[in-house]
Parts: C-alpha cells; sequence; structure tokens
C-alpha cells in the first residue's frame, strides 16, 4: 500500500490547478509545466520499476477496503503507458514554448493541458471502471478545449463533431458501466473480473463487453468508429498535436487492452476473433486514407487510424507474444508519432503550410529537419533498425504462429502502403526544387523547434537497438496480461 | 431579445431581488447539511448559480458579477485547490489519498461541533460549481449577439461539411 | 571477429561524420571517404572465416550473428574492393560542386549495410540490413531529386524493392517458425525436416521474390534502369557490382537448403533464363549508354540466376565465377560511359561517334570490358561464358535451354559492340561538349578493373584457388568434384555455341539498323511493365485515386452520417451479439407501477415527441421542461430528494442558459425528408431499443449480490461520518470520481469563455 501508483495522477492535477492559480503569470506557468513534465517522468519511471520489481502496485482513494473504494491499480503496462505519457508530454512542452500563439497560450491553456494529462494518467492508474468513465470525461472535455484553443471556423467545426461523436461513445460507456454493474454488482475492475471467471461464458457479460468494445473502439478511432478522428487532429494547433495523436487515441486502445485481457476473456473465439477482424479493417482504411492525401499533417492524422490496427491485431491475436508485440508498437507509435507531428509542425512553421500544393524542397535549406523526418519515417514504416520493425515482426511472427494468415498479410500489405505515404512527404515536401514561402526565423529557434523531435527520435533509435531489453519488457508485460489472475490477486488477494 | 424585455419587467427584478437573499441563505444551509441531509455542494452551488442567472437576466452582468464578487477563474482555481488539498494532503501525511479525517470540537457558542475533511471537499465542489456557471453566464451575457438568418440546406451543409 | 564486426561497423559510423567533416574539407571529403573505403577493404581481406553470436532481441530469434564464409567472402571482396575503387573514382567525377557530404554519407552506409548483409549469420539480421542497402540506394537514386527522373526512379526502386522486401519477410516469418530459428546454421541442419513442411513452399516463394526485386529479375527488373538516373559512381556501385546481387546472395545461401525443392529448379532456372533473354533484347533497343548498361545487368543477373537455378554443383560453380566476373567488367563499362558521359555532354549513341581518336584510353578500356561481357577468349568473361553454356547444355533444360542461352548471348553480343566499336570509331560526330580525354585519376579505377579482368582471364587458376573456390564450397556446403576453370578444354560443345554467338552476333551487327527495327516492331509498346508501373504509381496515379474514391465513400464530413454508422454499427454488434448467444430477458421482479407514475410517464413521452417536432428554439426548450420536471417528480417519488432536487436546479439554470444563448443562434432549420431519414429513423429506433434493453438487463440479470450497495449503506455513518449516504459516497467513499467530475466542469466553464474570448479577439483584428 503506498500511494505512488496516484502520483503521477495527483502532479498532474495539482500542476493544473496552481496554473489555473496562476493563469495571469504566463512564464510561471511554463516553468511549473517544465518542472513538472520532468517530474512525471522520474515518478512514472519509479513506478515502473517498482512494479518490476514488486510486483503490481494497488492503493485505494481514502484507503477504503477493496472493492468499495476507488481503487488505483498499475500494472507494467500502466507503468509503461505512464512513462510514455511524461516523455511525450515534456517534448511537447519544450516545442509548445516555441510554437504556440501568444493569445491561446494566455487563455488557461497550460491548466487545461495538465487537466488532460491527469485524465490520462488516471485512465492508466486506475481499477474502478466507473472511475476510468470519469478519467475518459476530463479528458475528452480538456482534449476539446484544447482542439478548439484559438477558437477558429474550421476548428469549431470538425471540433463539434469530435465533441458530439465521443460524446455519444461516452453515453455509450455509462449504459455499458451499468450493464456491468447490474450483472456483476461492482465497479472494481478485478473485482469484475473475478466474478466473469467464476462464471466463464456468461452471455450476459459477452453483451456487456460488446458494448465496451464500441465504446473504447469509438475512443480508440478504431473502424468504424473513426469517422472523427482525420478531420479534427488536423485542425487541432500544431503545439499540441503531438500529443493528441499520440496519447489519446491509445487511451481507447489501453481500455480495449485492459477489459479484454482481464474481465472479458472467457468468451475470446468471438470477441477476440472480432478484434482481429476490426483491427484489419482499421489498418487497411486508415492507410488507403493516408495514400490518398496531399497535405503533411491530413496523411500523418490517417496513419494513426492504421496504426491503432496494428495494436488490436495483437489484442485480437491474444497470445502472449501478439499482446508483448502490441505492447511494444503502442510504445513504438507513441514516440514517432509525435515525433512526426512534431516535425510537421517544425515544418510548417518554415513554410506557414502544411499542403504540398504550396512548398516543396527544404532538404538542401533545411537538412537537419529533413533527416530526422526521413529517419521517424521509415521508423514508422517499419524500417529495421528501428522500433517500428521489432514491433511489426514481434506482431507479423504472432501472426504466423497462430496462422493468422489473412492478418498477417494484411499487416504485411499495410507496411507497403506506410512507406509509399511516407516517402510522399519526403518526396513532395523535402526533395524537389525548392518553391513556396520561407518564414525567416533565426538558427536557434529552429534547433529548439527542431530538438524535440531528435529526442524522439534517438528514443526510437535506442528502442530498435536495444530492442532485447525492450522485448523483454514487453514479454513480461504480455505475460501479466495473459493471466488476469495475477491482476486480480494484486487487488482483491489482501 | 429575451432578455432586454426581461431586464425592464419591475416585477421581475422585485421578486428576484429579494428571493436572492433567500437563496443564498439556503445555499449554505443545503450546503453544510449535506453531509447528514438531502444536499451538499454540488447541489448548493447549483443554487448560487440559478441565483446568479437570474440576477444577470435580471439586472445585467455587472449585478451578477456582484454575488462572489471574485474573478470567475479565481473561484474555480482555489476551490480545486481545496478539494485537491484534501486529496493531496493525507498522502504527504503518510495515509492513503484522499483519506479524510474527522472530530468534534467545542466551540464556545455552538457547543460541540463534528468536523470532516469532507466538508472541506464539499465547499471546494460548491466552489467550483459557481465558478463555473458564472464564467459561463458572464461570458455569454457579455457576447454580442449577432443575429443571423435561418439558413438554406445546401449553405449548412458546405459549413458543416469539408471533404479532403 | 573484430575485423569482420569493424568492417561492418566502421564505415557506418563514418557515414555519419561526413556531413560534418564536409563544412571543413570541402572537396577534399572524398578523400577522407577513400580512407575509410580503404580501410574498409584492408579489414576485408584480414576477416578470416568466422562465425559468432552476440545476443540482441534474442526474444524473437534477432541476434547479432556473424558468420564469414567462402562465400561471403567473394561478396565482401566486391563490395568493399569495388567501393575503394568507385570513390576515387567519384571524386573528380563529382567535382566540388555537388553535396558531397550527403552523397559519401549515403555511399558508406550502403558500404556497411551491404557488409552486414554478407556477413550476417541470421536471416533477419540479413533483413535488417538488407532494407538499409534499399534505403541508401533510394538516397542515392534520389541525390538529384530536382530532376523528376531521379524521383521516379527512386520511388520506382523503393516500391519494388520494399515490396520485395515484405513479402521475404514475410517468408522470413514462416521460415523461422517452421524452422525454429532464424540462423543460418540452425536452418541448414534442420533442412530435411524443414522441406518436409507444407509451409516451406509459402516460405520459399516469398523469400524467392525478395531476390528476385532485389536482382532486377523479371518482371521486377523495371526498377532499374530507371535507377540510372543516379550519378554513375552509384550505377557502377550499386547497380551494377553489388546491390543488385544481394538477390543472388540470397539465393546462394538458401541454395544448399532449398535446390532440391520441387519448385526450385522451375522457378529460378526460369525467370534467370526470360530475364536474361528479355534485358539483353530490350538492352540492343536503348540510345542512352546507361540504359543499355542497366539492361545488359538485368540480361547478366538473369544468367547468374539461371545457372543457380538449375541446382547442380558446376553451373553453381559457373554462376560465383561469373558473378565475380561480371562485377568486374560492368563497373568497368559503367565508369567508362561516366566518363563519355562527363567529357562530351551526352550519352545518346547516335550522337557519339568515332570517340576514340579524341579518347584513345578510354576506347581502350571500353573496348576490354566489352569484349570481356561478349565472351571473347583471353578475358575473363569468356571462362564464364564457357562454363555458363557447358553447364546449360548440360542440364535437365538440354537443347532448349542451349539453343536460348545463345540467342541471348547473341543480343550480348550485338550490345557489346555497341559499347565497344560503335562509338569509338567512324567519324566523329557532334556533340554538346568538345570531346576529350579524360583526367588521370579518373581513368586509374577502370583500368585497375582491366588489368585484373585480364589477369584473371589469362590466370584463371589464381581466382578459383583464392575466392571462387571457396565460394562454390560455401555454397555448395557438400563436397562436390569439380573440373577446374581452365583456359581451354579442348573443343566443346560450348566452345561451338560461343562462336555462334559471337559470329551471329558480328552479323547482326552489319545489318543493325534492320534488326532494331525488326526488334521494335515485336517488341509492344503500349501494353508493358512500365505503362503498368506508371499507370497505377505515377503517371495516373491509380493506386492513390482508389484510395481517395474508397476514402471519400466513408469519410463523408457530414456529422449526421458518422453518427448513423457509429449508432448503427453499435447496435448491430449488439443485437447481433444478442441473437449469437442466445440472450434473454431475464423476468423481473419490479415493485408495482402507481397511477402518478403513468401519468408522469405520459408527461414525459409527449414532451419527448414535442421536442422533435418543436419548430422554433423557445417551443424546443419549452418541451424539453416537460421532459425534466416530470423527471424530478419521479424521482421525489421514487425517495431520492437528492437527485430531484439536483434534476430541479439544473433544469431551471438550463433554460436560464438557453435563454442567454438563443439569441446568438440561428432558426431551427427544418429539411425536408428523404430516403436517408427511413434508415436514421430506424437507427434512432434501434439505439432506444438498445437503451431498454440493458436497463431491463441490468434489474433482470444480477447474478451476484449488491454487496457494494449494501456496505455504503451499512459504513456510511460510522466509517464516512454522514447520514446523507449520496453525499458521502459522492465526497468520501467515491470521492476521487468527484475531484475528476469537478475538474470536467471547471474545463467546461474554461472553454465557454476560451471560445467566445479567442472568437472576439479574432473578430477584434487580434487586438488582445
Amino acid at each position: 500500500m503506498s500511494n505512488l501508483v496516484a502520483y503521477p495522477v495527483l502532479l498532474c492535477f495539482g500542476t493544473g490547478i496552481l496554473q489555473l492559480l496562476l493563469h495571469k503569470r504566463v512564464v510561471l506557468q511554463r516553468a511549473l509545466a517544465l518542472l513538472s513534465s520532468m517530474a512525471g517522468i522520474v515518478l512514472s519511471v519509479l513506478l515502473t520499476y517498482t512494479i518490476w520489481t514488486s510486483g503490481i502496485q494497488v492503493q485505494t482513494a481514502g484507503g477504503w477496503p477493496v472493492p468499495f473504494g476507488i481503487t488505483l491499480t498499475a500494472d507494467l503496462f500502466s507503468g509503461l503507458m505512464m512513462i510514455l505519457a511524461a516523455v511525450v508530454l515534456f517534448t511537447s512542452v519544450l516545442y509548445i514554448f516555441k510554437d504556440m500563439d501568444a493569445a491561446s497560450e494566455r487563455t488557461f491553456f497550460y491548466p487545461v493541458l495538465f487537466f488532460m494529462m491527469a485524465g490520462v494518467n488516471l485512465s492508466f492508474a486506475t481499477g474502478d471502471i466507473f472511475n476510468l468513465y470519469v478519467a475518459f470525461e476530463v479528458m475528452l472535455i480538456s482534449s476539446y478545449f484544447l482542439m478548439a484553443l484559438g477558437s477558429k471556423g474550421p476548428q469549431l467545426r470538425e471540433g463539434l463533431k469530435y465533441l458530439l461523436l465521443n460524446t455519444v461513445a461516452s453515453s455509450i460507456f455509462l449504459v455499458a458501466v451499468a450493464l456491468l454493474y447490474g450483472v456483476t454488482s461492482s465497479l472494481n475492475m478485478a473485482d469484475i473480473a473475478a466474478k466473469a471467471a467464476m462464471d466463464p461464458g456468461n452471455p450476459y457479460i459477452t453483451l456487456a463487453g460488446m458494448l465496451f468494445m464500441v465504446v473504447f473502439a469509438a475512443k480508440g478511432a478504431l473502424f468504424p468508429f473513426y469517422w472523427w478522428l482525420p478531420r479534427s487532429y488536423y485542425y487541432v494547433p500544431n503545439g499540441i498535436a503531438p500529443l493528441f495523436a499520440s496519447m489519446l487515441t491509445k487511451v481507447g486502445v489501453y481500455g480495449l487492452i485492459r477489459v479484454f485481457t482481464l474481465i472479458f476473456v472467457h468468451d475470446s473465439g468471438l470477441t477476440h476473433s472480432l478484434l482481429l477482424v476490426i483491427g484489419g479493417l482499421t489498418m487497411l482504411l486508415g492507410v488507403i486514407g493516408a495514400i490518398s492525401q496531399y497535405d503533411f499533417k491530413a496523411i500523418l492524422s490517417y496513419h494513426i487510424i492504421s496504426q491503432i490496427g496494428y495494436m488490436i491485431m495483437g489484442l485480437g491475436l491474444y497470445t502472449v507474444l501478439g499482446l508483448a508485440g502490441a505492447v511494444y508498437y503502442i510504445a513504438h507509435h507513441i514516440i514517432v508519432k509525435s515525433g512526426l507531428f512534431l516535425l510537421s509542425g517544425a515544418t510548417s512553421r518554415i513554410t506557414g503550410n502544411t499542403d504540398f500544393k504550396h512548398y516543396s524542397g527544404l532538404l538542401a535549406s533545411h537538412p537537419g529537419l529533413a533527416f530526422t523526418f526521413f529517419a521517424t519515417a521509415i521508423s514508422l514504416a517499419g524500417v529495421p533498425p528501428f522500433s517500428g520493425f521489432f514491433a511489426k515482426f514481434a506482431l507479423l511472427k504472432a501472426a504466423v504462429e497462430k496462422g493468422a494468415w489473412g492478418i498477417a498479410a494484411v499487416s504485411l500489405v499495410v507496411s507497403f502502403f506506410t512507406l509509399f505515404s511516407m516517402i510522399k512527404i519526403f518526396r513532395k515536401a523535402y526533395w524537389g526544387r525548392p518553391s513556396g514561402q520561407r518564414i525567416q526565423r533565426d538558427r536557434k529557434d529552429y534547433i529548439a523547434a527542431l530538438s524535440p523531435a531528435v529526442i524522439l527520435l534517438a528514443l526510437s533509435v535506442a528502442m530498435g537497438l536495444g530492442g532485447g531489453y525492450m522485448m523483454e519488457f514487453a514479454l513480461a508485460t504480455a505475460d501479466q496480461l495473459m493471466n488476469p489472475a495475477i491482476y486480480i490477486e494484486a487487488v482483491m488477494g489482501r | 431579445m429575451v432578455r432586454a424585455r426581461i431586464e425592464q419587467n419591475p416585477i421581475v427584478r422585485v421578486v428576484v431581488h429579494t428571493s436572492l437573499y433567500g437563496l443564498k441563505l439556503v445555499a449554505i444551509w443545503i450546503l453544510l447539511r449535506g453531509h447528514h441531509e438531502p444536499g451538499g455542494g454540488f447541489i448548493a452551488g447549483l443554487l448560487i448559480a440559478a441565483a446568479i442567472a437570474m440576477q444577470g437576466v435580471a439586472f445585467g452582468a455587472d449585478a451578477a458579477q456582484a454575488i462572489f464578487p471574485i474573478p470567475p477563474a479565481y473561484l474555480l482555481g482555489s476551490g480545486l485547490l481545496l478539494s485537491f488539498s484534501t486529496v493531496l494532503g493525507p498522502a504527504l501525511m503518510g495515509r492513503a489519498f484522499m483519506e479524510h479525517s474527522a472530530g468534534v470540537i467545542g466551540l464556545p457558542l455552538f457547543g460541540d461541533v463534528v468536523w470532516s475533511t469532507a466538508v472541506l471537499f464539499d465547499i471546494g465542489v460548491f466552489l467550483v460549481v459557481v465558478g463555473t456557471m458564472k464564467t459561463v453566464l458572464l461570458t455569454i451575457a457579455s457576447d454580442r449577439v449577432q443575429v443571423r438568418p435561418a439558413q438554406g440546406e445546401q449553405d449548412t451543409s458546405d459549413s458543416e461539411r469539408e471533404v479532403s | 571477429m573484430e575485423q569482420a564486426l569493424g568492417a561492418v561497423a566502421l564505415p557506418l559510423v563514418a557515414a555519419f561524420l561526413m556531413p560534418v567533416l564536409y563544412r571543413w574539407l570541402r572537396w577534399r571529403l572524398g578523400l577522407a571517404a577513400l580512407a575509410v573505403a580503404a580501410a574498409t577493404f584492408i579489414l576485408v581481406i584480414l576477416t578470416p572465416n568466422m562465425s559468432l553470436v552476440i545476443p540482441w532481441v534474442s526474444q524473437l530469434g534477432i541476434d547479432l550473428s556473424i558468420h564469414v564464409d567462402g562465400w561471403s567472402r567473394l561478396f565482401a571482396l566486391l563490395i568493399a574492393g569495388i567501393g575503394t575503387l568507385v570513390v576515387l573514382y567519384s571524386i573528380p567525377y563529382l567535382g566540388s560542386r555537388e553535396d558531397l557530404g550527403k552523397f559519401y554519407a549515403y555511399l558508406l552506409i550502403f558500404m556497411g549495410a551491404m557488409l552486414g548483409v554478407v556477413y550476417a549469420g541470421n536471416v533477419m539480421l540479413l533483413y535488417v540490413f538488407w532494407e538499409l542497402t534499399s534505403i541508401s540506394s533510394f538516397l542515392l537514386i534520389g541525390f538529384w531529386n530536382t530532376r523528376d527522373d531521379a524521383q521516379y526512379g527512386a520511388l520506382k526502386a523503393i516500391l519494388i524493392t520494399f515490396g520485395g522486401g515484405l513479402a521475404m519477410l514475410g517468408g522470413l516469418a514462416i521460415l523461422g517458425t517452421v524452422g525454429g530459428t532464424f540462423e543460418l546454421s540452425g536452418l541448414l541442419a534442420n533442412r530435411t525436416e524443414l522441406l518436409a513442411q507444407p509451409l516451406t513452399t509459402v516460405a520459399l516463394v516469398l523469400l524467392l521474390i525478395g531476390a528476385f526485386t532485389k536482382s532486377a529479375q523479371f518482371p521486377f527488373h523495371i526498377w532499374l534502369p530507371d535507377a540510372m538516373a543516379a550519378p554513375t559512381p552509384v550505377s557502377a556501385y550499386l547497380h551494377s557490382a553489388t546491390m543488385v546481387k544481394a538477390g543472388l546472395f540470397l539465393i546462394g545461401r538458401l541454395w544448399p537448403i532449398f535446390h532440391v525443392h520441387p519448385l526450385w529448379v522451375p522457378v529460378v532456372a526460369t525467370v534467370g533464363m526470360v530475364t536474361m533473354v528479355v534485358g539483353s533484347f530490350l538492352a540492343i533497343q536503348k540510345t542512352d549508354l546507361k540504359a543499355v548498361l542497366a539492361l545488359s545487368t538485368v540480361s547478366q543477373l538473369g544468367l547468374i540466376m539461371w545457372l543457380f537455378g538449375l541446382a547442380t554443383p558446376e553451373a553453381a560453380q559457373a554462376g560465383t565465377f561469373h558473378l565475380l566476373n561480371h562485377s568486374t567488367f560492368k563497373a568497368l563499362l559503367f565508369m567508362v560511359v561516366g566518363i563519355v558521359d562527363h567529357q562530351t555532354g551526352t550519352r545518346e549513341i547516335p550522337l557519339l561517334s568515332g570517340l576514340r581518336r579524341a579518347m584513345p584510353v578510354s576506347a581502350a578500356l571500353a573496348m576490354v570490358g566489352a569484349a570481356s561481357m561478349a565472351g571473347v577468349p583471353l578475358l575473363n568473361g569468356f571462362l564464364s561464358k564457357e562454363m555458363f553454356l557447358t553447364a546449360v547444355n548440360n542440364s535437365s533444360m538440354g537443347l532448349a535451354g542451349a539453343v536460348v542461352a545463345t540467342g541471348a548471348s547473341l543480343f550480348t553480343t550485338l550490345y557489346c559492340l555497341m559499347l565497344g566499336h560503335k562509338i569509338w570509331f567512324g567519324e566523329p560526330g557532334e556533340t554538346p561538349d568538345e570531346p576529350k580525354e579524360g583526367s588521370r585519376t579518373i581513368l586509374v579505377p577502370p583500368l585497375i578493373l582491366a588489368v585484373i579482368i585480364v589477369a584473371v582471364g589469362v590466370f584463371p587458376a589464381l581466382a578459383e584457388s583464392a575466392v571462387v573456390g571457396p565460394a562454390v564450397a560455401a555454397v555448395l556446403q557438400a563436397p562436390a568434384e569439380l573440373p577446374h576453370i581452365a583456359l581451354w578444354h579442348g573443343f566443346t560443345p560450348a566452345l561451338l555455341m560461343t562462336a555462334l554467338a559471337l559470329g551471329g552476333g558480328l552479323l547482326a551487327y552489319t545489318a543493325l539498323p534492320g534488326v532494331l527495327a525488326a526488334c521494335r516492331r515485336v517488341t509492344p509498346q503500349r501494353y508493358h511493365l512500365n505503362a503498368l508501373y506508371d499507370f497505377l504509381w505515377w503517371k495516373n496515379q491509380a493506386v492513390e485515386k482508389a484510395a481517395k474514391w474508397i476514402t471519400n465513400r466513408q469519410m463523408t464530413g457530414y456529422l449526421r452520417d458518422y453518427l448513423v454508422y457509429t449508432l448503427g454499427a453499435t447496435a448491430l454488434l449488439f443485437f447481433g451479439t444478442m441473437l449469437v448467444k442466445g440472450v434473454r430477458i431475464p423476468a423481473l421482479n419490479l415493485s408495482p407501477v402507481g397511477p402518478w407514475e403513468f401519468l408522469l410517464a405520459a408527461i414525459i413521452a409527449v414532451g419527448a415527441v414535442f421536442t422533435a417536432r418543436a419548430r422554433t428554439r423557445l417551443a424546443a426548450i419549452a418541451s424539453i421542461s416537460l421532459v425534466g420536471m416530470p423527471l424530478s417528480v419521479l424521482f421525489g417519488l421514487l425517495r431520492a430528494p437528492d437527485l430531484a432536487l439536483t434534476q430541479v436546479v439544473v433544469e431551471s439554470v438550463t433554460v436560464v442558459l438557453f435563454l442567454l444563448v438563443f439569441p446568438h443562434l440561428r432558426q431551427i432549420t427544418l429539411y425536408p425528408r428523404r430516403r436517408s431519414t427511413n434508415v436514421n429513423v430506424l437507427v434512432a429506433l434501434a439505439v432506444g431499443a438498445l437503451g431498454t434493453v440493458v436497463t431491463l438487463l441490468a434489474n433482470g440479470a444480477r447474478l451476484f449480490p449488491p454487496q457494494v450497495a449494501e456496505w455504503f449503506l451499512r459504513n456510511s455513518m460510522e466509517l464516512g461520518g454522514g447520514n446523507n449516504v449520496v453525499n458521502v459516497i459522492l465526497v468520501d467513499f467515491r470521492g476521487f470520481d468527484t475531484m475528476g467530475e469537478i475538474t470536467v466542469l471547471t474545463v467546461a466553464g474554461l472553454a465557454v469563455y476560451m471560445l467566445i474570448r479567442l472568437r472576439k479577439q479574432q473578430a477584434g483584428g487580434g487586438k488582445s
């Protein structure tokens, strides 16, 4: 019983509240943001290390006995997600200092950013299904705020779709919780899982599982629920887009993996096969969307969808290697996707635009930017020796071992199209005769805007070259996920 | 203009004015008794919000601002801080986070009074609800009104839709 | 072992220093690159045969496993040796105007990656480096990326090689799963069990696709001619001498495992044969010197592939030897063509003639290279060509194979004459630049190659014992009686075939215009593989258009469509599961419903209908109150005073808010009824039914006693210190939820503020 599991969440809450009280002092808010995001990395690493050495961390709010209070529970998967969230927050904050218009920055930007991260971290930390709903609400409203920040026409139009479709998903979440609570009389996920295991394959629980599949698929932008994502993310301000692209949908993926490895595991012939189909369609339609675009940010936005398909592929395969691949892939994706959006932002800081119609030929004048992009992009496509390769290969191998030929073939085809669209960005934006406007900035500014992406690229390289360590961690995580009894015992067993 | 018409109605103004005091009193009462009887910070906050809304409709934004005359952002911030301190405090003192404490103290006039950090939490909730409603009402009330005509279907489609 | 690791690591690490060094060294950077390449070459020579495994991602079976044998040594010598010559050649070729930092960085990355491919003892490690060579090739082809042809060639090359690489990856995944390891030695040891598995066939086909794309085999050969958009040193190095041979390297690695597979001979030999014929047939029709060379490379690669496909030891020996020879004479020819291009400003054959007067050394070098390729005695090409013809003649393909081989060789002779005779002899033509001999430095590398060509041609035993013999042994993995390579084998059928090819070629050369016209007549002009590629990826962009069509079908941009999709899919999943699982709604044990409840329910229903049909916003908000207020009464009746109170207050505040907002809103727009409305109604009904079913289930399908609720009721006073259990839950038992919800409220308030404030600022011209 230690509060460590709560600290990443509380840190974000506390930071946001202080920044709200200091909303007139932008400099102090910036300092708080930087310090807090660094502290977040330290805390989440500490938490994960503790989980690694001494098992799943559990703490109940108010010290109430399980299952009556709200239990926070962090296993390796949660810990990893919190580390990733903290890292991406840190690099985003560095970039935001460079690329956020002043009026927006003054208008409660930082408090809401940290409230959103509180919601994100709470989603990873909570062991209570209703508390997860609350965490999603915190995230949804904050993300809407940040998405519409600036209050420009297209932002409002696409933001409204985002808000409405996600609110629909939230309502279904509530309905799903009601059904699950009605059937099991509990909100504690470990308790629910224990009860579900007493009556394996109970159709009511499977039915509730379907509703949760819809909810998390909608939050995670899976087929056929991804409609809100491509356009709305396109209009998210450049400074926050990396955080949105890398973290928010992954919370939905986290939710899917959590409940479909903990609670709804007794009818996997139906649920997980369905997830496999959904995953395949998601990755295929996502990448088809991506290759149809001619805009830096739009291509990247569609790719988010496609890559979520890979993660769900790992869950759908439902083997240790498959889940390990999914975990590896999530880590890879969060780092790399965030980096790509940072690069898209850094590029449009120079050209004032993301549409390829309006510029080309940046390689000659900005080789650092171009090659950071190139390396990050081929990492996304799964070219060795970057992180993406091992993640994809683990998934491919898991599919082959299970004899899931269809999804294995789809994953290879999608890799091909992914490379094609990444090459398209590289060709259109960086190759060719220099054209379009160039916003003149000094060199220091250029380096400062580029460095967060370089940090993330270095992480991707490290996750590739240190693939053995990463894989060991992913396998240990997958092992925990495949054995829900460990989780249940950690929460209920005392 | 609905608001303009209401503002000019003397009956509304008198009713609102007098009922305000009552509403405030009721709100405080509901807030404090909430732990034992129906009530609590949320409802109390909503009641004050209703009061602010009525004040705003009847007398305009300035009058509404006069209730709890603190800038709304600080209401929100301090409310959250109050609630949050009862969450973080116990953790810093080595107990489970959000573990509330309670006890009894003897006060000169009131006799023995039960105190609880849960009430502090509830007051925080109250402040946040008031702050939110105040922010929303004041912002909307201060916005310029632009009268826009009903739109034809084609027009709506264009503004709603963007196809890449 | 240090030498092997060093040979791979040195160029890779040095590559990243090149752009930095370029700032100081400028045009002298080439010398630094030369030093790196030469050092790598020395390391390669010093590398002994060895095996070594360093754990990497062992959980997936991917380890840093180094395996050096004769086969890898042959390749490594070519990679580092020709690499050194190419770097030397590139210094005068590129001059000081180009972006040398990038050029040498790419080139050295390629060198390290390619050495990694041939030293890898783990097929997955091989794949890692394999893709790295594709990437560096892409960057090198696109080196002059402001030109359209460079972009075209680079994209084509990476699409085809990366696509093939993915097929190969799939094959490797299957191979590793079936064989239990990715280590070459392990796979080799398990080969009998491996071949018994039906899945191995799938793996083999996928692996062959990888090898064929990389080595530009028909029908994937189309990328190689367009890769010639790269600077000539790159063409000489990657696209003739080394990278395109990676596919052959893989074939050599697979040979001992798979050459007995029933698909091996039909697939590999046929593809090689077709590639050789198609390549040489197309080569003679080209007028661009580099295009001729590119297609001749395709043809020669096909020849070698054919030899390995024959699955006999003597064919493997011939293939290995020809692989070595081809690298030497083709690199030489590319270098000379580069000099011609450099000095005259054109590569078009019709514009070039009589150059031997101005460029005598180049002419001599070109003639040596071309003669070797054609198979003229005393040069190395003659020897391996003889062995090729013998191997085909002795193989199961017999006479038919021999005829095809001779025919293709005839075409080879023809394009060799174009390269070695046509442009050098006759009257000097008009060229963009006045032709003059290349500088001494640029002539040194091809000269060295020419010396090697002659030396190997005259003393083949030297090459055999040093390089070819060990390489063949590594491919065969079994002792075999092989004839020694010798200058003279006596009057054999192969000699006759060589004579026929040379003589026929000479004959055809005298009637060249007629031959070319005849060839063009039978070559498809509209429907061919390049046209298909252009249709899909470049000119018509059919793939992107199809993608756009699919995307626009679903991403309509209308919120109403998205809602229908989302809710419809939800209902479908839910009721589908109910159907599949046979879920029934259990009997409910409800308290009796009184008249008041009926009345309230009726009012709520009426309110809901009115809201939906309201024509003004004021009417709508009034109707919504008709839903909300009876609901709060209902809560009161059901003894939930907290809920009732909250509902009343929320209802009132909402009405006030609506009143405030109304003036800002447009009037309600009424849409005419259309076909999609029916779908909407259906989905709406389904969602309503879903809500009802869930409510019934949540109350009727309790599997467990309500322990949590009872615990709350029991302990509210004692532990929570309050009689009002709702409040105790809100602030204490589940107070952490409330913490989240008040954050939601706060942000919602801030959002309203932000939206209106920032919109005003925009309207006010950005003033704050």
